[in-house]
């Protein structure tokens, strides 16, 4: 025979115990959560550093600033935006990222991909020389890298670049030029999309471009993260 | 270099065979067998291509603009992992050497000799991904993971502790 009490104080107990258990699963689905799983949107590690961050890729915004035929601009796109004179980019400044970067121009890799800083060098910005400079008509390139073997590098966080965040570029002629980022985008590398990225545009544009994706110890990043920017207007 | 002469060899040699088949229309929408993607672009560009095969398979392409390519077999080597199953061949664009704005005829062959022709233009510029980045940040995502897995592992300590204490409490209440 049991009190009501007694009988009271089982159930709590039996409560308890599902509770506890609850808790136990809960925890187990974090974990389950928390492990890579490469390919899906929903769980690609580091939005914003290694991947590009939710909401900030705008393809259609990009689209709309390509040349589309050979010589053919769109009526008023000069007018709105005219290009300025070549100067050399000295600095270029993001205020999202509170960052505040030197460049420094630079060929071609040997390999005929954009210029990469050197290890060494990594919090500075190398701005492909035998390009278009920023505000110049046409996309001018400006790579940095992602991280070093230890942490951010100069263009930690491009990936989280919002539409509409401002990039100031000073040049070597005193001017400073203003764009801001029309789309974040992320391609493999043995996709790359040259056109998109290194063709022709009807304003003075920038590319911010750096690495992305998984990481390997044998092949390094297997993507580039890549914000495109137009001349403010 | 050498690589280079050697794509050339073998494209000449192509050429040459070429000439005696029957004539395809040369393009890169596969009309000539071979189809290319992209079917543009500047140095360094990694080049994949597919071809028009009765019996498919993969097989080697040459092309003056390219400065090495490889047949693509079932088995993945090399580390690519992103190659569609049915990628005949992949090419690399040469480094320097090109001339902008120029096609250049890339030829291939079936398994059973039938040719196939394509055609790259060379854009100029720079061409393909960058290799900015050294890998800190995804060692340390991958060294967060364990670390996520860690909390989450804290969090069931942590309840089944507390579930202990409560019941402790309660066994001697219940003596008391």
């Amino acid at each position: 025979m049991t009190t009501r009490q007694q009988r009271v104080a089982a159930r709590g107990r039996r409560l308890e115990g599902v509770a506890a258990a609850v808790t136990v699963l809960v925890a187990g689905a974090l974990c389950a959560a928390a492990l890579p799983d490469d390919g899906t949107a929903a769980q690609r590690p580091r939005p914003g550093l290694t991947t590009v961050a939710d909401g900030v890729s705008r393809p259609q915004a990009v689209d709309a600033g390509l040349s589309r035929a050979e010589g053919r601009e769109s009526p008023g796109a000069e007018a709105a935006s005219p290009a300025l004179p070549r100067s050399v980019p000295t600095h270029v400044r993001i205020p999202q990222l509170k960052a505040d970067l030197e460049v420094f121009p630079a060929p071609a890799e040997k390999d005929g991909t954009p210029p990469v800083p050197a290890e060494d060098d990594a919090h500075r910005v190398a701005w492909y020389e035998h390009g278009p400079s920023p505000g110049e008509q046409g996309p001018a390139l400006l790579v940095g890298h992602l991280d070093t073997h230890k942490g951010p590098a100069a263009f930690a966080g491009v990936g989280s670049l919002e539409p509409g965040a401002e990039v100031r570029v000073a040049r070597a002629d005193g001017s400073t030029v203003v764009f801001t980022v029309d789309s974040v985008e992320q391609y493999a590398k043995d996709r790359f999309p040259n056109d998109r990225v290194y063709g022709p545009t009807e304003r003075p544009q920038l590319r911010l471009i750096t690495c992305g994706g998984s990481w390997t110890k044998e092949e390094g990043y297997d993507a580039n993260i890549v914000a495109f920017a137009s001349l403010a207007s | 270099m050498k690589m280079r002469s050697l794509a050339t060899a073998a494209a000449s040699t192509a050429l040459v065979l070429g000439m005696a088949a029957p004539a395809f229309a040369g393009g890169d929408t596969g009309h000539g067998g071979l189809t290319l993607y992209p079917s543009s672009g500047g140095p360094g560009t990694h080049v994949e291509v597919k071809a028009n095969c009765k019996d498919g398979g993969h097989g080697t392409v040459a092309s003056d603009a390219f400065a090495r390519s490889r047949a693509h077999h079932g088995r993945h080597h090399h580390g690519d992992r992103h190659h569609r199953k049915d990628t005949f061949a992949s090419a690399t664009v040469m480094g320097e050497g090109l001339t902008p704005g120029k096609k250049y005829q890339v030829t291939g062959y079936c398994r059973n000799h039938q040719p196939l022709t394509g055609t790259f233009t060379y854009t100029g510029g720079v061409g393909g991904a960058a290799n900015a980045g050294l890998g800190g940040l995804a060692a340390e995502a991958e060294s967060g993971m364990p670390a996520a897995a860690g909390v989450a592992g804290g969090l069931a300590a942590a309840g089944a502790a507390g579930y202990f204490l409560v019941w402790r409490r309660r066994s001697a209440g219940d003596r008391a």
